[in-house]
């Protein structure tokens, strides 16, 4: 069980890689054989990862860098059923994009199945990740596949900008990810989300580590589309083609709203212990609000993909 | 403890948001990205600083001297390399938005409108 932790994001990687080299060589329904298998396999393995954890959540350290006395070198994968059901979640929808896009494209090169896989592995990896700097860079991972998908037609100029919306603001809220990170990293010394939860725990939280959770909060919730971080979503929805609209809405907005959950409770929800209706009430007056007014410019939208990323954001 | 690296990089990071903010020319707007993202490169090192520390090389200093904190230079280093990846992938849109709309205002782009 211990030894599956690393293959939902190494295996789509691997055949990213491979199909990356091959693809031109390789007829085109075996592309897409390949693709499909791989998100078949991730979504299989998260299945079995999911039972696994079900009674207690799985750490798998990377490279066996195991905690010595108070320091923990290496990067941890935390795995319970919630964070492993996403994961799957992210491999049976990359499965049904790949099998619609088996038709949906008339021609497509084999950088559209690279880019899925990178994407996948990217999703699977921003699920499990319990270390707050690898959370970063899958969150950028996942953020690349995905502007470079939404902007994959090149040749209709709707893409084009919407695909460079997404870019941009998804890359901002990565810097606010850095900054949040950078500051819990100057305040606990530690990366990993449950050493620096025990080192924040017992302490009433100062400015420092307010900032600190707001600016992380502010990167994931652009990430999730919540209102008043949604601007990048109407355009980006509307921009991609209808494979990647289904992973778009389907699993990654699902995946901020997993990540500020995570980060919160093995990081913060010892510091802010005796505040927690502080913070709950906060994140239930953003998303209501986020609701009602997504719900209302949904309502207002003449085109379907940009009423489903309304009804996302909602 | 001098806050002035700190503020550098708050400056920084809102000088690079508010250039993509105002921006009227593409490249420029990534460019103010990658500006932004160096604001919080100036952050991770500004953290790993010790006061008379030195590079944190083994063996090129005298055993016991203080060295400046590593990991944040290899946070650094990471967020540099996704950000060099980030301004590849939205410079070559940009190259396609300048062949095919031939204009490179933001503003001008209004295809999408709802």
């Amino acid at each position: 069980m211990h030894a599956l932790v690393p293959l939902p994001v190494a295996v789509p990687l691997a055949a990213a890689a491979i199909l990356g080299g091959l693809g031109h060589f390789l007829p085109r329904r075996l592309v897409d054989g390949l693709a499909i298998a791989t998100a078949a396999a991730v979504a299989g393995i998260s299945a079995v990862l999911v039972v696994g954890s079900a009674d207690r959540p799985i750490h798998y350290v990377f490279g066996g860098w195991h905690a010595r006395g108070r320091v923990v070198p290496g990067i941890v994968f935390a795995v319970d059923p919630l964070a492993a059901s996403l994961a799957a979640l992210a491999g049976v929808l990359t499965l049904a994009a790949l099998a619609f896009a088996w038709h949906y494209f008339d021609d497509v090169v084999p950088l559209f199945h690279v880019l899925i896989l990178c994407f996948l592995a990217g999703m699977v990896g921003f699920a499990l990740s319990d270390d707050l700097f690898n959370l970063f860079v899958f969150f950028e991972l996942m953020s690349i596949g995905a502007f470079s998908l939404t902007g994959y037609r090149i040749d209709e100029p709707g893409p084009l900008q919407g695909a460079l919306a997404f870019g941009v603001l998804n890359m901002l809220a990565g810097s606010l990810l850095a900054l949040g990170l950078a500051l819990v990293y100057g305040r606990t010394g530690a990366l990993n989300l449950a050493d620096a939860g025990a080192a924040l725990a017992g302490r009433p939280p100062d400015t420092l580590v307010v900032v600190a959770f707001g600016l992380l909060c502010a990167g994931f919730l652009v990430k999730a589309g919540v209102p008043p971080f949604h601007f990048w979503l109407a355009d980006a929805y509307a921009a991609a083609p209808a494979p990647v609209c289904v992973l778009l809405s389907g699993v990654m907005s699902d995946l901020g709203i997993h990540a500020i959950g995570r980060v919160y409770s093995t990081g913060f929800s010892g510091a802010f212990a005796g505040r927690e209706d502080a913070v709950r009430a906060i994140l239930v007056a953003l998303g209501v609000a986020g609701a009602l007014l997504a719900a209302v410019m949904g309502f207002l939208q003449a085109e379907l993909k940009r009423m489903l990323a309304y009804l996302t954001a909602s | 403890m001098s806050v002035f690296p700190y503020v550098v990089a708050v400056l920084v990071f809102l000088v690079g948001i508010a250039g993509i903010a105002t921006s009227r020319h593409l490249i420029h707007l990534i460019v103010c990205l990658g500006v932004a993202q160096s604001g919080t490169y100036v952050l991770l090192l500004a953290i790993g600083w010790r006061s008379h520390g030195t590079a944190p090389i083994r063996g090129s200093a005298p055993a016991g001297s203080r060295q400046v904190d590593p990991v944040v230079q290899a946070l650094a280093l990471t967020d540099i390399v996704v950000g060099v990846t980030v301004s590849a992938l939205l410079l070559a849109l940009a190259i396609q938005v300048h062949r095919r709309r031939g204009t490179m205002n933001p503003d001008e782009l209004r295809t999408l409108r709802g």
